[in-house]
């Protein structure tokens, strides 16, 4: 039931990313003699101080942070996944050291980290991107590893090592499908926890560049007037709220044993909601 | 089932929240004794005095000066009732009698010169600013100030909040500052860092005696929660609301708001440097003329501060009144930019294939600086000009500013400040200047600037500053683009309170709290 | 299962814990090692020279001369091999000296020392309140199904998907403004901490109540806990004796994690709330571009959660000896 609940959220957010000529207006067009208008039919959530739609900077929202937590989420997970599964298949002195050094980086406070990082490279998203993603990748190794040295006992995986399936065909062909479906869950979590970070680093003047579209950055703005148009920092809260929630009921009902049990499509929803959440943020 | 009920649970929790802020009573103020509490944006960091933070000692007048600035901007009696010029290079101060510090001790010439000389001692640029080669006590009350070139405006500069009379207290036995005792109406009581400073009257005044026992400046950075602590009884006073909040509060009888004309100028300063495409004047001019200061006052401060097409206002003497406008004219800007080698291709600004793009820098811990900035970026963009933005803080962008990567970096100075043009052109556009970061040189403002500062006030040095703010206008080395208009607000118990035009002085010895 | 008291003889002579509290140690210390290079490093891996960026701003913003950064060089051993200088500025630092703040001019030191006790003060405050998460998590775990656990689950779910910021300018408005109970802003009192603290917590406290709640629940399907019920031990007893110590262990896991949760928190929160602790001392260092104060919140910042890890690590050693082999 979660799932559907999630499914239905992450399919707004779809329905808002795969057809960005839903927004009725260019979302950086400032028209300074119609700024803070009320809700109306030409502007349905009205304009924020620069004359500028609200309801298509929010749609637009969609491609700023959702795409570059999902860059981060990919940059991770594939780093991550890579270092992890061979650590995991090599095992010895390699994994001891590999799991060392991802235990050193998990006891950080990961949003101050990539904070410091974007301090030294310099205020930017892309610099952001790669220090948050710099910190996460560690979560996606701990998990792949763990997978990798309990799928290493298995017997399909002794037999093709037998057979003489080189290393990295282990690798890739056997042991990374069968991580996938927990890569999946810990994907959708991930996802969101990078989506608040990223909007929290815009809010406080460190991500995306001023003017973006960006939900952090609007509500940052928005603090200017919202007392009088409390809509400007409800709106992209909300936004935020709801592709959040979304991601992490989804997460919820992936995780949950007992949910796929009792689901007709355990499996199948796993992959149809990970390729739906890449098109998302596409 | 059970989950999308929690989740309706809590998002309607959420919703109601939200409702209930849109609808907000104001909350009552009320404090019954006669400590005034003000929010200010600075924090007031009493323990030091390095640069702008001494400018607290002056604002909150636990300090004096020699020379005060009164609300027309003209020079009134401080510490010194009187003073002249005998020779070119030679001011004389009479000072002020019957005058004691905060410890009981009293001023005299000794004592200005001894507070002057640490003051030079312990700020580097002081000197630079003030010019002074020997300060002598003549007799009890008459201090002689030589410089060290003449210097016409040195009345002026001793409003500068950094020439604030200390009193020998101040100082340890190294000489090292410890702590402000002045002979101002309100003597320093204690600092709690990043909270507050608390002053009280000072019963030894030499002026009239303030109504207020006490003041506590609060240190609140965030525009917003200044307001919201005002509005919420917590401080009898806001310094610098938000313009967004100007017309809200007006309307409610529990406040009043407080606007002003101040001499500050948000403006945005070129990087005239050769390898810039606004190292050309007539890029800088096109510039200049793309962007509608109506509109930015309209929209990055909801019409609160008054459009600047020129570096100072027009009261002044020493502004040239026939300058040509640079009001909005999209056809004269193209001129100059395809005669600069532009032309537009897709209604986009291009110069051998490379499209016109500025690095704009500029700073956010001013509150409403990202919204001129941004303002006037998107005025820019409208005309087929690219722009980058980088918002930092003051010393964020300085930094950056000072590497030189940048184009415009949009500022807020206060170039009136001591009513003489001198200071800000001499410390940002004098080729000489430590403080010019536009790399921009002029023989012709450099001589006219320093012979301004020679001649006193008369219709020559008018002619001087005249020559020198012409060709910085011709050359729009800036970028003028809204004088601020200083806002604040009170709660309706406060009374007598007024807004200085420097920006830099409260004047709380004639407020009181009423009702 | 082992009653309590055995289990205390044991830990005095168990050898299996000291090798895993030693190697904790060795590990923690080595991550000290880490912590310290890489903030010696962050300022190296400036772009252009750390020296010259020195230099340029003692000078208050002039271009140095290349004679009068050649002489700084080796005032200031800059030319000397990086490993040395890395040892001098080890020495600096653990006799408190970090440097001089770009933006301030004061001791990097003095800056940290005020912004390291606000912080600690409100992320200990957030902290008490996260752990009201375990009591939460237990009620849930005995009801589970019932409106409390329903309403609990709800409300964790929610409360993560908040960002902070925007959490932080509502509770600001309605319990600042609209009510008035609480200073909407500041720093000073016990009053100007609930309001931030909370918002800090709330992503965590729902996080910790789940783990508690799932943990206990599989506790108490286990087979040794339906054991103990079927031969009559009260399913009180049951619960505190056996049930809670075997949750310890992920508890303690998950409470390491919100405790680096709580300072990610902290960073945006005391910025609305303009708290003067270490989050916004870093976030405005960045902006600011104060990197001998961005140096030192990191050595701080570093250092805080190796400690911390440390005794998480060792607390759980200490109660579940499964674990131990692990550490």
């Amino acid at each position: 039931m979660s799932a559907r609940v999630g499914l239905v959220l992450l399919g707004i957010a779809v329905v808002g990313a795969a057809v960005p000529w839903l927004a009725p207006h260019d979302p950086q067009a400032v028209d300074f003699l119609g700024r803070l208008q009320p809700p109306s039919a030409t502007f349905p959530l009205g304009t924020d101080h620069m004359g500028r739609c609200v309801l298509s900077r929010l749609l637009h929202g969609l491609h700023v942070t959702p795409l570059a937590a999902l860059v981060v989420v990919a940059v991770a997970a594939a780093v991550g996944t890579a270092i992890g599964l061979t650590a995991g298949l090599v095992g010895g002195r390699l994994d001891q050291f590999a799991m060392r050094v991802v235990d050193a980086v998990l006891i950080f406070p990961a949003f101050a980290v990539a904070l410091a990082v974007s301090g030294i490279l310099g205020i930017g998203l892309w610099s952001i991107v790669l220090a948050l993603a710099g910190v996460h990748w560690a979560d996606y190794a701990r998990l792949s590893r763990n997978l990798a040295v309990v799928e290493r006992g298995q017997a399909y995986v002794r037999a093709a090592e037998a057979l003489g399936v080189s290393f990295g065909g282990v690798l890739v062909r056997r042991l990374l499908p069968a991580a996938v479906p927990h890569l999946v869950v810990l994907a959708t979590y991930s996802l969101s926890w990078a989506i608040l970070s990223f909007a929290g680093l815009s809010f406080l003047g460190l991500g995306a560049e001023p003017g973006t579209a960006e939900w952090g950055l609007m509500i940052a703005e928005a603090r200017h007037h919202m007392r009088a148009h409390p809509l400007l920092i409800a709106a992209p809260g909300l936004a935020i709220v709801t592709v959040v929630l979304g991601l992490n009921l989804l997460g919820d009902a992936l995780a949950d044993p007992a949910t796929r049990r009792r689901s007709p499509f355990s499996r199948p929803i796993k992959l149809r909601a990970a390729k739906q959440g890449d098109a998302s943020c596409a | 089932m059970r989950m999308t009920r929690c989740v309706a649970v809590g998002a309607a929790a959420l919703l109601a929240g939200l409702l209930m802020v849109g609808a907000s009573p104001p909350a009552v103020a009320e404090d019954g004794d006669e400590t005034l509490v003000i929010g200010t944006m600075w924090e007031s960091l009493p323990l030091s005095m390095t640069a702008r933070r001494s400018r607290f000692f002056n604002e909150s007048e636990i300090l004096d000066t020699l020379v005060k600035m009164d609300f027309d901007m003209q020079l009134q009696p401080g510490l010194a009732l009187s003073w002249s010029r005998p020779s070119p290079t030679q001011w004389v101060f009479e000072l002020r009698e019957d005058v004691v510090f905060h410890d009981g001790t009293p001023f005299d010439a000794a004592a200005a010169k001894h507070s002057l000389e640490r003051v030079i001692d312990l700020l580097p640029y002081a000197a630079d600013l003030l010019n002074i080669d020997t300060i002598t006590a003549a007799d009890t009350h008459a201090l002689v100030i030589e410089t060290n070139a003449p210097f016409a405006a040195l009345p002026n500069q001793l409003t500068d909040a950094i020439t604030g009379i200390y009193g020998a207290a101040s100082f340890d036995a190294d000489g090292a500052f410890v702590q402000p005792v002045g002979t101002g109406p309100w003597r320093f009581v204690e600092y709690n860092p990043q909270q507050n400073t608390i002053v009280e009257r000072f019963d030894g005044y030499w002026g009239d005696l303030p109504d207020l026992a006490q003041i506590d400046y609060r240190y609140i950075p965030d525009h917003h929660a200044r307001t919201i602590a005002l509005e919420a009884g917590e401080i009898h006073l806001a310094a610098n609301i938000l313009p967004g909040d100007v017309e809200r509060l007006s309307e409610e009888p529990a406040f009043a708001v407080f606007q002003a004309p101040s001499a500050g100028l948000y403006y945005a300063a070129f990087n005239a440097a050769a390898d810039r495409p606004v190292g050309d004047a007539r890029v800088r001019r096109a510039l200049n003329l793309m962007v509608d200061r109506e509109l930015i006052v309209a929209g990055a401060l909801d019409g609160v501060g008054e459009p600047a097409w020129q570096f100072f206002r027009d009261s002044h003497d020493w502004v040239p009144q026939d300058l040509p406008s640079y009001a909005p004219d999209l056809d004269r800007a193209a001129e100059l930019l395809a005669e600069a080698g532009y032309a537009q291709v897709d209604g986009r600004w291009q110069r051998d294939g490379e499209p016109l793009t500025l690095e704009i820098l500029s700073y956010s811990s001013r509150t409403e600086m990202p919204l001129i900035t941004e303002a006037m970026a998107a005025l820019l963009s409208q005309q087929g000009v690219e722009v980058t933005i980088g918002l930092y803080t003051w010393p964020g962008m300085l930094d950056l500013v000072r590497q030189g990567d940048y184009d415009l970096s949009v500022v807020f100075w206060t170039p009136d400040m001591i009513g003489h043009p001198d200071l800000h052109l001499k410390s940002q556009f004098h080729s000489a200047a430590e403080l010019n970061y536009q790399n921009w040189a002029h023989a012709g403002f450099d001589a006219a600037v320093d012979l301004g500062r020679t001649l006193d006030p008369g219709l020559d040095r008018d002619a001087a500053y005249r020559e020198a703010l012409t060709i910085l206008h011709d050359e729009a080395v800036v970028m003028p683009l809204v004088f601020k208009v200083y806002v604040a607000a009170a709660s309706s118990a406060v009374q007598g309170f007024r807004i200085h035009p420097s920006g830099f002085f409260y004047n709380f010895k004639e407020v009181g709290l009423g009702g | 299962m082992p009653s309590n008291r055995q289990r205390q003889g044991a830990i005095a002579a168990d050898p299996a814990l000291v090798q895993a509290l030693t190697r904790r140690l060795i590990y923690g210390a080595g991550l000290m090692v880490g912590v310290s290079l890489a903030a010696f490093l962050s300022l190296r891996a400036l772009p252009g020279d750390f020296a010259e960026v020195l230099l340029t701003y003692q000078m208050a913003g002039e271009i140095p001369s290349q004679s009068a950064l050649d002489r700084f060089r080796s005032e200031h051993g800059f030319d000397a091999p990086i490993l040395m200088q890395y040892l001098r500025w080890m020495v600096a630092a653990l006799t408190g000296d970090l440097g001089m703040s770009f933006r301030s001019g004061d001791p990097v030191i003095e800056e940290l020392r005020l912004a390291v006790s606000a912080t600690l003060w409100l992320t200990g405050v957030s902290f008490a309140v996260v752990l009201l998460g375990i009591p939460l998590g237990v009620i849930a775990a005995l009801k589970a199904g019932g409106w409390w656990d329903r309403l609990l689950t709800g409300l964790a779910v929610v409360g993560m998907a908040i960002p902070n910021f925007w959490h932080a300018l509502l509770f600001m408005l309605l319990f600042g403004l609209v009510l008035g109970w609480l200073p909407s802003s500041g720093y000073g009192t016990w009053a100007h901490v609930v309001l931030p603290a909370l918002v800090i917590a709330t992503s965590s406290v729902g996080v910790v109540a789940r783990v508690v709640r799932r943990a206990l629940i599989e506790q108490r399907q286990a087979l040794y806990a339906r054991t103990a019920r079927s031969k009559g031990v009260a399913p009180l007893r049951v619960l505190t004796d056996h049930c809670l110590v075997n949750t310890a262990a992920p508890v303690l896991t998950v409470l390491g994690l919100q405790a680096a949760r709580i300072f990610d928190g902290a960073i945006v929160v005391e910025t609305v709330f303009g708290w003067p602790g270490l989050g916004r001392a870093l976030a405005e260092a960045v902006l600011n571009r104060d990197f001998p104060m961005i140096q030192g919140a990191i050595l701080v910042i570093g250092i805080a959660y190796v400690v911390i890890n440390l005794l998480v690590d060792t607390a759980i050693a200490l109660i579940d000896p499964r674990a131990r082999a692990s550490l």
